[in-house]
This record gives C-alpha cells, sequence and structure tokens, in this order.
C-alpha cells in the first residue's frame, strides 16, 4: 500500500490526454504501477471522456443538398476561372434575388452618387469601354456605344439561361461583359444572372468603365451588368441606347 | 454521401489538382466533426453549412497559394471557428440555443444500435450529458468537444487561441463540472 499522496485529477487526465510532460510522465507511471486506486480513476476518466465522445459523436451532421457538389464546383471555378463560363450547373442558389437586387441596387446608388459630384459635360459624347487597371497592358476593347437617346428610366430583373459568362481577368471580355474595376476576377462567376440598369455616362466613366469626353447632358446609358454567384456585380455590358427601349 | 472522386481536375495540370483533392480529403474526414462543433457553438444548421462550405474554400486557396499544410486539421477548425464567432457576434445570427435533444437522441440511436430497454437508459444518460455539456463556460465546452473528437491540446490550442496549460484547464475543470452535474 502507498503512503505518498494519490496522483490528482488534473494529471490523469493528462495523462490520458497524452498530455504528460517528461517528468510528469515517470511519476505517473511509477505511481500507477503501484496503485490500484489510482488506476481506477483513470478508468473512470477514461469511461467518462468516452461517454462525452459519444454523446459528441451523436449530434447529427447532415449536410445540405449538394453541398458536397456546391463545394467541388466552387474549387473547380477557382481553379480555372476562365472554363468556369462554360458550365451550366446549377450551384450557388442561396444568393437570393433580393441579395442580387440589393447588390445592383447599390451599385446604381454608387453611380448617383457620383453623378452628383460630376461636372461640365458635353453634347453628344462617344464613348468606349476600356478593361480595368489591372489589365491595361492587354489590348483595350472598344465597344462603341451612341448614348444619344435618353434611356427609359426602368430596371429590368433578367434571368439568362444562357451558358455563364466570365470576368476572367486573363483574358477579354466574355459577351460584352467587362470587369467592374472594384471586382474580384478570382472569384468565380457561375451564376447567369443579369440585371438590366440605367446609369449615367459620367458615372460609368468615373468608375473607369468607360473612356469618353464629358457631355453637357450626361446621358442615361441602359447597361447589363452580371452578377457573381455572391449577388456582387462582377462584369458590366453597355447596350446601345436605341436598343433598350 | 456523394462520391468523393467527381471528377476532380481530371484535366488540369497535375500541379494544380493536388489542392482540390487535399481540400476533398479533409471535407470527407471532417465536414460532419465540424459541423458537430459547430452545432455545439450553437450554430444553426444552414449557418453551419456556409461555414463549413466558406472553411474548405478556404483551405483551398490557403493551398492554391501555397500555404502551409502542416496540420491542416487544427487549420480548418480554427477557421471555421472564428467564422461562427463572427456569425454569432453579427447582429443577424444569433446563437440557436442549445442543440435539440431529438435530433441528437435520432443521431444516437443511429449510432450505436441499442436494445429498447439500454436505448431508454442511455437515452437519458446523453440528455443529461448533453445539457450538462451546455452548461459549461463557453471554452470548457470548445475545449471538451474538441477533445472529444480526438484533437491533442496543442491543436486545440491553435484553434482557440488559448495557452496549452489553459487548454489543460479548461479540459480539467470542464469533466469535473460535468461530474457534478451528472
Ligand atoms: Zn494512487
Amino acid at each position: 500500500m502507498r503512503q505518498e499522496p494519490h496522483l490528482n485529477d488534473g494529471l490523469l487526465v493528462k495523462a490520458l490526454d497524452g498530455e504528460l510532460t517528461g517528468a510528469e510522465k515517470i511519476d505517473v507511471e511509477i505511481h500507477l504501477a503501484d496503485c490500484q486506486e489510482c488506476l481506477d480513476r483513470l478508468d473512470h476518466w477514461a469511461d467518462f471522456s468516452i461517454e462525452i465522445a459519444r454523446v459528441v459523436d451523436a449530434v447529427p451532421t447532415a449536410a445540405a443538398r449538394h453541398s458536397h457538389e456546391r463545394l467541388l464546383t466552387a474549387m473547380s471555378d477557382a481553379r480555372e476561372p476562365d472554363r468556369a463560363s462554360e458550365k451550366q450547373t446549377p450551384r450557388w442558389r442561396t444568393p437570393a434575388w433580393v441579395a442580387a437586387l440589393a447588390a445592383c441596387l447599390a451599385i446604381v446608388t454608387l453611380f448617383s452618387i457620383r453623378i452628383a459630384r460630376h461636372s461640365p459635360k458635353q453634347n453628344g459624347a462617344s464613348f468606349a469601354i476600356r478593361t480595368d487597371s489591372r489589365q491595361r497592358s492587354s489590348p483595350a476593347a472598344i465597344a462603341h456605344v451612341r448614348p444619344d437617346q435618353p434611356v427609359k428610366r426602368r430596371t429590368v430583373l433578367a434571368r439568362n439561361n444562357a451558358p455563364a459568362k466570365s470576368n476572367s481577368a486573363a483574358g477579354p471580355a466574355v459577351d460584352g461583359f467587362w470587369p467592374l474595376p472594384y471586382s474580384n476576377p478570382a472569384l468565380p462567376v457561375d451564376s447567369a444572372d443579369v440585371l438590366r440598369v440605367r446609369v449615367r455616362l459620367s458615372a460609368l466613366t468615373e468608375a473607369g468603365v468607360v473612356t469618353a469626353a464629358p457631355a453637357a447632358d450626361d446621358p442615361w446609358v441602359q447597361a447589363d451588368v452580371l452578377l457573381g454567384a455572391d449577388g456582387e456585380p462582377r462584369g458590366i455590358r453597355l447596350l446601345q441606347a436605341s436598343a433598350t427601349e | 454521401m456523394p462520391c468523393m472522386n467527381a471528377s476532380v481536375g481530371e484535366d488540369a495540370p497535375p500541379g494544380d489538382t493536388a489542392p482540390d483533392r487535399v481540400v476533398l480529403d479533409q471535407y470527407h474526414r471532417e465536414q460532419a466533426p465540424l459541423r458537430r462543433y459547430l452545432a455545439f457553438l450553437g450554430i444553426n444548421i444552414d449557418t453551419a453549412e456556409e461555414i463549413v462550405q466558406e472553411a474548405f474554400l478556404r483551405l483551398h486557396s490557403h493551398l492554391r497559394g501555397g500555404g502551409d499544410r502542416t496540420n491542416l486539421r487544427a487549420w480548418l477548425y480554427r477557421v471555421a471557428h472564428n467564422l461562427a464567432r463572427n456569425e454569432q457576434s453579427s447582429a443577424h445570427n444569433r446563437l440557436c440555443g442549445p442543440m435539440d435533444d431529438e435530433a441528437l437522441l435520432r443521431g444516437a440511436s443511429i449510432r450505436n444500435g441499442y436494445t429498447p430497454e439500454s436505448l431508454f437508459l442511455n437515452r437519458e444518460r446523453d440528455k443529461k450529458l448533453k445539457a450538462a455539456i451546455g452548461a459549461l463556460s463557453a471554452s470548457q465546452r470548445e475545449c471538451l468537444v474538441l477533445r472529444a473528437q480526438g484533437m491533442k491540446y496543442r491543436e486545440i490550442a491553435a484553434i482557440l487561441d488559448l495557452s496549452i496549460s489553459a487548454v489543460g484547464e479548461n479540459v480539467q475543470r470542464g469533466l469535473e463540472k460535468l461530474k457534478g452535474l451528472l
């Protein structure tokens, strides 16, 4: 029968968890070799730990439907952002239309605020879309637009069932969409959601989306905004003003 | 569970597929325990789903960026833990309260194949134990749940941003408190 104090519970639990330091380990091993009482207490903590693990392990862990596919898709798109545009798999349905709409309203608001600050304009301006600052080395694509007709003040929410278009930073615009300067081209665009908005030309100029000489009347132009999976705007495509009515 | 080998990076450059495979490996092993851990943090199922997705996507990004591969499990839990904390501190994602007992019991009965009698006794015991776990301090609960999932103290310390000795103390006090509550 041992005379020295028994091991405290802290040491026993650490022993159980394999967390003893070198000196502690030696002391505990020597003590346990000769003390049934401490061995029993060690067993007790072991049983109790198993019981806790069983309760933890019993918690249901049902993943959402398509959870795994969603991860696969997102990884695939992250790896090959260009090719993400060619896929049609329905995914990332989580962002609700409310979020998408809110995002686009935010753009319009942003543009509107910029409009208010805009100064002198000229009549009959024509402008060209340009790539964002990250793509200055690539040839700037030109898409002339005639902003000579006012655009009806109307926002149309449209869902495009065609394959989604990417605003990859690595390549040119797809289907007329060009990256918004503040969007992250590395993020996947796996949604074909497009929101039609009406914005002032000056707002697009200030945002760096187009190059245009200032116009006195600062015409309204219509544009399609490409929404990413997260509802954030990724690209923009200007439309012929005459074709939008 | 869908097939885990579903054409991951089949035609991508070889060096580019490795992160995908590592992530899927981790997903296969850790997504369920991760959801359990989040449940014990009081995160509801929908939010947990988002956190799990985000954590694995961040892992993917981490790996693609050449990030450190030492103990990715702890890395994942740390990210998920922080995301959960952010969710809980936001106005729109409050704690949903303790996990519901019925869900717990469904999981327990499926897993363990008890006889009706032992199942009843174990259900009562499990209920009490689960309630007792819920009564622990957040740190004690987190430490004990991670320990129950096989984490070493240094891993728990890394996940929770605690010292190893603090983890030991939380484990010990948590166990003693549980014992006293049962
Ligand atoms: Zn002893």
